[in-house]
């Protein structure tokens, strides 16, 4: 199902701040059925243990234990409205702390490939806020055993891959990343 | 527009009536007003492909490289 998100801050919901930090909040969403659902934004309070100021940004509704659950498939009423919501607070934080960089995963491909196409359709509007990169995972290939069918990938030898996304970034529908990077345009 | 009373009317003015850049000022006051940070039940930081992916110096290195290039 393609979905077409247009992100504009001017029209976002409601956003409760549970944290000083900006590390949580929360906002309901409506859905297609006119349900209501509140939706948990999470950004990690520790950095990666090799990469200061790198933290991730998670997103989704609570599960039965108040966790997030993000691969839940919900149907929003407004996916442009939901994106822009989660957006607009990832600046908050980032303008709150401009040396940190925020990172978001697609938890599968799909989403994965949703996330990099609003990112390219909505390039003009994001880059005025923020700086962005994208990053791919690359796995060295060992020799070929003697056996066909011996595995020849070396999962301990990944090479991250990480590029600038700009307004000329590859669209067509094949073309995907592992992880989106976010930190805050200063100029 | 009348003054509003309940926490959720205010909310809704900071969001319908103020630029972006007010949106942000306001979002970070409000965040700032809530007192001492949530603990959260699990660390977002764990979610990441980046906490499985990178884990010697070389890869931190080489990615903070490119970061600072964004």
């Amino acid at each position: 199902m393609a979905i077409a998100v247009k992100i504009n801050f001017d029209d976002v919901y409601d956003i409760s701040t549970a944290s000083n930090e900006l590390t949580l909040a929360s906002f309901e969403t409506e859905l297609a059925n006119g349900g209501k659902k509140k939706l948990i934004i999470e950004i990690s309070p520790e950095a990666h243990d090799l990469l200061p100021n790198v933290y991730n940004l998670a997103f989704g509704p609570p599960d039965i234990n108040g966790e997030i659950d993000d691969k839940v498939q919900l149907k929003h009423k407004d996916y442009s409205k939901v994106f822009s919501t989660i957006l607009l607070h990832a600046q908050a934080y980032l303008v709150n702390n401009r040396d940190h960089f925020i990172g978001i995963d697609g938890s599968d491909n799909l989403r994965a490939l949703l996330y990099y196409r609003f990112i390219i359709n909505n390039f003009d509007y994001l880059s005025q806020y923020f700086n962005i990169g994208a990053l791919k995972y690359y796995v060295r290939i060992t020799r070929m055993g003697k056996c066909q069918y011996e595995n020849p990938f070396d999962f301990n030898d990944i090479k991250p891959d990480l590029i600038s996304i700009t307004r000329d970034s590859p669209r067509h529908l094949d073309f995907m990343y592992n992880y989106f990077i976010f930190n805050i345009n200063t100029k | 527009m009348s003054t509003p009373n309940s926490a959720k009317n205010i909310n809704f003015i900071i969001m319908k009536d103020k630029t972006v850049e007010d949106k942000v000022l306001s979002l970070i006051e409000k965040a700032r007003l809530t007192g001492k940070p949530v603990k959260m039940k699990t660390s977002a930081r764990h979610r990441s492909s980046l906490h499985y992916i990178i884990k010697t110096k070389e890869q931190a290195d080489a990615f903070m490289a490119a970061l600072k290039a964004l």
